[in-house]
């Protein structure tokens, strides 16, 4: 299997979609010579040309709501959101167009688009460049709602975004953009709402999401070196949630912490929390822990912001009050 | 009004520093001393310090991403925007911001911006206030050409249009909004054009010319003092540096900037003071050296403050 | 080629062994599989051949050094082999040995002085997780029985199915057999067939504590192995033996049979057992004859090593509970032998000793006998001879007796009322030997004190503070009393003294706010 970068991933998905389907095309700020505010789209222009490969004015009111008519109007739109953060200005296009046309419809509509949009902290990009705000959108219903950690999963999933019917918010983070693995030859694509064991164990389960994952995976080292073995879960998808796969995890280890970047208060995490105690409450031999940011904006000083972000010493303390 | 000779070559020495900071701002982002984002103005200097000469204690400013020559037009202190810049205890945000949120409540500046297009309807509402307590105060926003595709840019102007507000707009056209040129990103040649569509004048400068911008601005914050509502003004600059700093700028040519270097409004007000003889060369160079040493301190400060407590991270979320 | 001489693993269990003599010196030539050096384990001494042909070149770890496994202890050289080529050898050698000890080290001060315990659960308030809970309703549990381990005591799933494990589980089974089984046959024989009488006495162990002391001091100087109180009430109690031959007796269901020969069983406990090896002809033993029969048969009874005759013939025993805590006991009589005694712990009591209370080591005798054979008199009357002899047993070892007083002192250790005394005859004893000496010093107490502007009592009580002051005890006892004589009540004397306290910090606070200061100006100026 070829070691490709995360990038790399997100930007062959897109080559192979666009190639296989003439209705699939990509649009935003920068997307086109410029190859994207994080060069996710290099090449694509060159491929596609400018019919396929739309740079924007500054204007995400505009991407989201004309990719949300073109949706509407039979193709596949793949709008990008520089940063996530910029979806405050389309929230509209987003929560009340995209996400409820099907249903006020009456089910006669179909809106096949997928907003990629980057998130994350941790480049020192303040508070207006590094949020992760998948809670927003998983609390709407209608939307689908797409979180990688890893190349190989990136691919599949984006794949899978691309030919959902459904809008789906593909979110990356900023910071894994560089990290590398092994991605499947060939095509192939993972089903949304399934989530992934990044590692085995039997004493705890860490639920974590993009960064987090492997913040869970050095933390599962340095406890493995104590004789604890955690369990680390990516659900991948948060809206559909693979609750099975989570709740099958704690069955066997009894314990649960789920950690995020986005801040901890009304974060997913504490959605994941309550599902396992509404369903799988029997199952616990802990209380549940969550692990996300504080109640703050980001922070821009370096030192405050790696004090802000959670991190693998969160991980290993609260697994170890649990057990 | 015309400028007197003190004030010019106050407004000269803003200019110069305004390029001297983000000189040096571009060293130390190569140093790797500044995280995060840098998005420099060197070659659009006419611009900031034209429209600032205009104005009074009263007055509003918000900025934008690309903000620090607004905020040293308008007096700020440079060692506490280097403290800022390089995330420090002392800096004009306690290191919370960044470069791209500096904001000087006491200068009436409301922040540069990290959203493209977030200033114009704050300046609308800046503009309100003033009104509202009749305090004969004006808002200023500059935004990019970029920027006024945005919707808000629109919102606002039709608020500040049917509510008169004294609220001057200032597009700073430098061709680009990142790799997109101008003549991509819209179909008109002066964004100035828009006015009209909000029955407000709108006119079109050469921003590289300090005695153009300014006199511009002062005909608009007259306009706005008086009661006579908003103007749009569109500055024609250039950014010499890339859109931040690691843009590799494949999106234009060598060429295109050298030509744009050549109209370097720095040397176009000396001459003025030249012909005045308000300055001499041997004059000109003490100037420099003087700024460059101001420079030199604010550089020195910043290094030297401390970094922000760990125990603040959670302070300034809300009032007390 | 030099090799390293590793210290052996002699058992699965051996952690370490110690040298207890190497059988070759440095230099001297060895031949593979010759005997090198003797070394001791926990359980046995055993020798270990020569692993290689040569010169042993050097002893790393000499005699009475304890090792761990497969730690160098010496190396072997080739004979004419390069000095060169053999030093690094000694030196990893020499490294690996140290580090070993450092490594020893760190091991010990890891060590918990105490075993951990689960503190007791005061009340059944607790908390339980949701699995936890679940699963003791499914097994039909109570959880008031289980103690929670999780965090914050917190009952896991854990807790429940380790309780649910307890309640089923069988309980474990020692069959009678092997040694159980002969133990059991046997202590159950006594307990029929015996007429079981213990009596009890304390001793004072000032003495045998000091004789032991001297007697180790003197065998150490010699060379010889240190001895225990065991060894020593061995011999006494052979010496009281020959004097009280019922004592020394066996009996059957017909007769008594009274020994001249003492051969006496010293009780040792096994980890699965216990075993009573014989010491044959104990009375006519040297204490250190004694001593190291004692210190082998023991040995080798936890080895299994024991011969059986060594297991036969005894006629009286001893055993002792004491290293483990034990004071008084009632010990069961070793069949057929008429009597047994137990050995207590020793405890430091407060004795009353011809009227003042002292502070002294103690140690109880339990002796159990046989009715049949003796009756209660005669027994206790054995018994008080081996306390006598315990208590005194200087003579019988040729030490020289000390004459021993740990007088038990209330008041900070100081007894008022002695300190008058002695202050008292003190001055008796000046006004003999230099009577002008004791006038002189009476001359000047008498006006000093005398009612005068100032009440005696009010001068008392100055001297109490100037007494506490020059922290002099004879002062103190002397002034205290006179001024409670004079009247003064226990308030004034306590304020008195109060002066001499704050007087404590005055000089130190006069000293600082003058001298000090001036001397921080005169030396800084410099
Ligand atoms: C709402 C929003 N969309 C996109 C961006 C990303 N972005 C930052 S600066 C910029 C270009 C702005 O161009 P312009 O307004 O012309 O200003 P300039 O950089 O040329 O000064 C873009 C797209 C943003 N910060 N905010
Ligand atoms: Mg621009």
């Amino acid at each position: 299997m070829p070691e490709i970068t995360f990038l790399e991933a997100i930007n062959s998905a897109l080559k192979e979609e666009m190639r296989k389907d003439p209705n699939v095309f990509i649009l935003g700020e920068d997307v086109g010579i410029f190859g994207g505010c994080f060069g996710v789209t290099q090449g694509l222009l060159d491929e596609f040309g400018p019919e396929r490969v739309l740079d924007t004015p500054i204007t995400e009111t505009a991407i989201i709501g004309a990719s949300v008519g073109a949706a509407a109007a039979g193709l596949r739109p793949v709008p990008e959101i520089m940063f996530m953060d910029f979806l405050g200005v389309c929230l509209d296009e987003v929560f009340n167009q995209a996400a409820k046309m099907r249903y006020m419809f009456g089910g006669k509509a179909k809106i096949p688009m997928t907003i990629r949009t980057a998130c994350g902290a941790g480049l020192g990009a303040a508070a207006q460049h590094s949020q992760s705000l998948e809670a927003w959108i998983a609390h709407i219903p209608g939307l689908k709602v797409v979180m990688p950690s890893t190349p190989a999963d990136a691919k599949g999933l984006l794949i899978s975004s691309i030919r959902d019917d459904n809008p789906v918010v593909f979110i990356e983070h900023k910071m894994m953009y560089g990290i590398s693995g092994s991605v499947p030859e060939g095509e192939y694509s993972i089903p949304l709402g399934k989530a992934d064991i990044k590692r085995e164990g039997k004493d705890a389960t860490v639920v974590a999401t993009a960064m987090m994952v492997h913040k869970a995976l050095a933390a599962a080292e340095t406890l493995a070196e104590e004789g604890i073995e955690i369990e680390v879960v990516d659900p991948r998808c948060l809206q559909p949630l693979d609750k099975e796969t989570i709740l099958h995890s704690v069955e066997k280890t009894g314990r649960l912490v789920v950690i995020h970047e986005a801040v901890k208060i009304g974060g997913v995490g504490g959605e994941i929390a309550a599902m396992v105690v509404e369903e799988g409450f029997d199952y616990l031999d802990a209380p549940i822990k969550r692990i996300g940011a504080p109640f703050t904006p980001i922070p821009f000083a370096s030192n405050l912001e790696n004090a802000y972000l959670p991190g693998e010493e969160d991980i290993v303390a609260a697994v170890k009050s649990l057990v | 009004m015309t400028l007197s000779k003190e004030k010019l070559l106050e407004l000269y020495k803003k200019m110069i520093t305004i390029r001297l900071f983000e000189e040096h701002a571009v060293e130390l982002f190569a140093n790797g001393e500044i995280p995060g984002f840098v998005h420099l103005y060197i070659g659009e200097e006419a611009t900031a310090v034209g429209v600032t000469a205009i104005l009074g204690d009263n007055d509003y400013i918000a900025s934008t991403h690309r903000g620090h020559g607004h905020l040293i037009a308008r007096g700020g202190d440079v060692k506490l925007m280097y403290a800022e810049l390089l995330g420090r205890k002392t800096g004009y945000c306690k290191g919370k911001g960044g470069s791209m949120h500096i904001a000087d409540m006491t200068l009436g500046f409301l922040g540069a911006n990290g959203i493209v297009g977030a200033g114009p309807p704050l300046a609308a509402g800046a503009a309100f206030a003033n009104k509202y307590r009749k305090d004969n105060g004006v808002a200023v926003c500059f935004f990019g050409d970029g920027a006024s595709n945005r919707g808000t840019l629109h919102e606002a102007l039709n608020l500040a249009s049917i509510w008169k507000l004294p609220a001057v707009f200032i597009c700073e056209n430098n061709m680009y909004g990142i790799s997109m040129n101008q003549e991509y990103h819209q179909n008109i040649k002066d964004v100035a054009d828009r006015a009209s569509a909000y029955g407000i004048p709108g006119i079109s400068v050469d921003g590289n010319d300090l005695f153009a911008v300014f006199e511009a601005a002062e005909e608009a914050v007259k306009r706005a003092r008086q009661g006579d509502g908003p103007t749009l003004i569109e500055c024609k600059t250039y950014r010499w540096r890339g859109h931040f700093e690691g843009d590799p700028t494949v999106y234009r040519s060598e060429q295109e900037v050298e030509t744009w270097k050549k109209k370097d409004p720095i040397p176009r007000v000396k001459k003025r003071l030249l012909d005045l003889g308000v300055l001499t060369e041997q004059e000109d160079q003490a100037v420099w050296d003087e700024i460059r040493k101001e420079i030199q301190a604010g550089i020195d400060f910043a290094k030297s403050s401390p970094l922000p407590d760990e125990s603040e991270l959670l302070e300034d979320v809300y009032c007390d | 080629m030099a090799v390293k001489v590793l210290m052996p693993k002699l058992g699965l269990t051996m952690k370490k062994g110690k040298i207890a003599k190497w059988l070759k010196k440095e230099g001297e030539e060895v031949t593979k599989g010759e005997d090198l050096v003797e070394i001791i384990t926990e359980k046995i001494t055993n020798v270990m051949e020569a692993p290689a042909n040569g010169i042993l070149y050097k002893i790393l770890a000499e005699k009475g050094k304890n090792v761990p496994i497969i730690v160098p202890i010496a190396v072997i050289a080739d004979s004419g082999e390069d000095e060169k080529e053999i030093q690094p050898v000694v030196e990893e050698a020499q490294a690996e040995l140290v580090g070993s000890e450092v490594e020893e080290t760190k091991k010990v001060d890891k060590q918990p002085v105490q075993k951990e315990v689960q503190p007791v659960r005061l009340d059944n308030e607790r908390k339980i997780s949701p699995r936890a809970a679940r699963l003791a309703e499914e097994k039909e549990i109570d959880i008031d029985y289980i103690d929670g381990t999780g965090p914050n005591g917190r009952v896991t799933e854990k807790d429940v199915k380790n309780y649910v494990e307890e309640l089923e589980k069988q309980p474990e089974e020692i069959p009678f057999e092997g040694m159980r089984g002969i133990i059991a046959e046997r202590m159950s024989e006594s307990s029929r067939n015996s007429a079981r009488v213990t009596i009890m006495q304390e001793v004072d162990f000032t003495n045998l504590q000091d004789l032991r002391e001297q007697l180790n001091n003197t065998f150490q100087e010699q060379g010889n192995d240190k001895v225990s109180y065991t060894d020593l009430l061995a011999v006494v109690v052979a010496k009281a033996l020959k004097e009280h031959p019922i004592m020394n007796s066996r009996v059957s269901a017909d007769k008594i049979e009274i020994f001249d020969s003492v051969n006496l069983g010293i009780a040792v406990a096994l980890d699965d057992g216990l075993i009573v090896p014989v010491v044959h002809q104990a009375h006519r033993m040297s204490l250190i004859h004694i001593s190291e029969k004692i210190k082998s048969v023991a040995e080798r009874a936890r080895s299994g090593e024991l011969d059986s005759e060594e297991l036969q013939g005894g006629t009286f025993t001893i055993t002792n509970l004491g290293m483990f805590g034990a004071e008084g006991f009632t010990p069961i009589i070793n069949p057929p032998e008429t009597a047994i005694l137990g050995i207590g712990t020793i405890v430091e009591k407060p004795v009353l000793k011809e009227g003042t209370l002292e502070r002294r080591p103690r140690m109880t005798l339990s002796l159990s006998i046989d009715h049949r054979a003796v009756d209660g008199a005669p027994a206790a009357r054995f018994l008080s001879r081996v306390r006598e002899l315990l208590e005194n047993p200087h003579p019988l070892f040729r030490m020289e007796e000390p004459n021993i007083s740990r007088p038990l002192a209330a008041g900070g250790g100081k007894d008022p009322h002695k300190l008058m005394q002695d202050f008292v005859g003190g001055i008796e004893w000046l006004s003999e030997e230099a009577p002008d000496m004791a006038v002189g010093f009476n001359s000047l107490m008498a006006p000093a004190f005398a009612e005068g502007e100032l009440s005696t009592k009010d001068k008392e009580l100055i001297a109490i503070a100037l007494s506490v002051y020059i922290k002099c005890e004879y002062c103190i006892s002397h002034h205290v009393h006179n001024a409670i004589a004079a009247g003064a009540e226990a308030d004034e004397v306590l304020e008195a003294s109060g002066v001499a306290i704050a007087f404590g910090g005055g000089p130190a606070m006069a000293y600082t706010v003058t001298l000090v200061k001036e001397c921080i100006k005169a030396f800084s100026a410099d």
